[in-house]
């Protein structure tokens, strides 16, 4: 249509072609189309010229990559099968019922040891993790490339040790905390040495066994018990990028679960398992402890946990596999 | 309803009438309007940008100024309305790339860029990104004229590192 030129994209580099357009794009638009490809085919594109190479492992590049992805968010499932996780992402769909079929890729197996029961996404990276016991060791995968890489141990053990993957979103770094009875360390990834660094924490507590905690704006937060004057249910926040802790006494003691609630910390109480009522206590303003009520209608009450709350007052994200959504990360290292 | 028309010139010499509002999707044409560089019985020329390619643009801003027009009004649109709105839109920009050779596409990118129509410039990059990601390094090399600067035991070794990717 529209008077187009004869269509001359195989040619090859000669000469006399100055006139080819192919070559006539300049570097800042050969970027922007690089960062809407797949990430496979930005890991082949790396040897088209030198220049490409090292410019698509910028972080900068990453960065751009990520953000043209969230316009596209996925979720990602994973299914364990006996002792091996698999995992799968499918588009995230505006309106689905439980009749919508919807298609999936299929990412990466992994074989884990039987005790790695938890499992938590990070921009689309997985940790698997165990419940406490003290000899299992967290493996990170990347899905969308296969790779995995195993974590070192942590020194002290104990029956409550817990560790949380988690993105610190200001300097761009995945940290692991592990949190245990007397000790709390920190490992950062990316570092050609992977090695756990321990940090002070004011407050001895214990992370509810099973809990993943929940990451909003580069704190981590997650239920644990502490003696204050008593023995007390509390949320810990721990702030991904300062690393220090700070901690909310709460007086409920029924059960409760923490969700991101448009971007803020909500605390999810169901009264009666089976009710489609809820109650959410949204934490307003974390410096002055500010809370406020909302009641929301889930769709389907048997199905838990619910992790997230997306955009509107409707539940989107729910189901039992439902990991998170997913962000491709690039990083050939993890 | 009638609105201002403005007039543009092609490098070629092909003149086009658009509504301002339209013209307007371009940074640099709502900047000249701006600043009252722009007379109502003279063309704009634009120098880098060929009649057939200028006439995509055009037919491109036609189509997006309704969806700015309609911004203010949508608060009251339902979500339903919503998204038919922007599956037309979707359906209609599909329609619009399809069957455009790759060399157009690269001209349009171009004349995008330089009129600075963001939206234009990150559909065109999609869609070029969708035609070449199952493309082969050579095959890219080829449509980019790009010459291979590495040995073979350096693109083997990054085959090596990337080897996920090329299974």
């Amino acid at each position: 249509m529209k008077g187009q030129k004869n269509n001359r994209v195989g040619r090859n580099t000669q000469s006399s072609a100055p006139t080819y357009v192919g070559e006539k794009i300049p570097i800042d638009l050969i970027i922007e189309i690089l960062s809407r490809l797949p990430a496979k085919s930005i890991a082949v594109f790396c040897c088209v010229p030198k220049q490409w190479g090292s410019l698509l492992q910028r972080p900068d590049f990453t960065e751009l990559f990520l953000k043209n992805l969230l316009s596209l968010p996925r979720f990602l499932f994973t299914f364990r099968i006996g002792s091996k996780w698999h995992f799968f992402s499918s588009p995230q769909l505006q309106n689905f019922d439980e009749k919508s079929v919807v298609a999936t890729d299929y990412h990466m197996g992994y074989c884990g040891d039987g005790y790695k029961k938890i499992c938590q996404s990070v921009n689309g990276f997985i940790n698997l993790n165990d419940r406490g016991i003290p000899y299992t060791v967290p493996v990170i995968c990347n899905p969308c490339t296969g790779q995995h890489i195993t974590l070192p141990d942590v020194t002290a053990k104990d029956s409550f040790l817990r560790r949380f993957f988690r993105y610190d979103p200001i300097g761009k770094q995945f940290k692991v905390l592990s949190s245990s009875e007397e000790h709390y360390q920190v490992l950062t990834l990316g570092t050609r040495e992977l090695s756990w660094r321990k940090i002070e924490c004011s407050l001895k507590h214990y992370p509810r066994p099973g809990i993943n905690g929940i990451c909003i704006n580069g704190v981590l937060y997650y239920i644990a018990f502490a003696w204050i004057e008593r023995f007390t249910m509390t949320i810990v926040c721990f702030d991904v990028r300062s690393e220090k802790f700070s901690f909310i006494e709460i007086e409920k003691t029924m059960p409760l679960t923490l969700i991101n609630y448009k971007g803020k910390l909500g605390v999810l109480l169901c009264f009666d398992y089976g009710s489609s009522l809820a109650e959410v206590w949204v934490l307003d303003d974390a410096k002055k402890v500010k809370w406020s009520k909302h009641t929301i209608v889930l769709p389907n009450p048997a199905r838990k946990p619910i992790n997230s709350i997306w955009a509107t007052d409707t539940v989107k994200l729910f189901g039992r596999y439902v990991v998170g959504p997913i962000h491709y990360m690039l990083s050939t290292t993890i | 309803m009638s609105s201002n028309m403005i007039m543009l010139k092609s490098s070629d010499g092909a003149s086009f009438e658009i509504e301002e509002a339209a013209a307007r999707k371009s940074k640099i044409i709502a900047n000249m309007i701006e600043v009252e560089c722009v007379d109502e019985d003279k063309a704009i020329p634009l120098q880098n940008v060929t009649g057939n390619i200028l006439a995509l643009v055009i037919e491109y801003c036609n189509k997006h100024i309704v969806d700015d027009d309609d911004d203010v009004a949508t608060e009251e649109a339902s979500e339903e309305e919503e998204e038919a709105k922007k599956k037309k839109v979707d359906d209609w920009e599909a329609e619009f790339m399809n069957s455009m050779s790759l060399e157009t596409m690269f001209e349009l990118l171009l004349a995008a860029n330089y009129l600075n129509i963001k939206s234009l410039i990150d559909l065109v990059c999609q869609t070029i990104a969708n035609n070449i990601k199952d493309k082969t390094p050579e095959e890219v090399r080829k449509i980019f004229s790009i010459e291979n600067d590495f040995t073979p035991e350096e693109e083997e070794e990054i085959r090596k590192e990337n080897a996920w990717a090329f299974g």
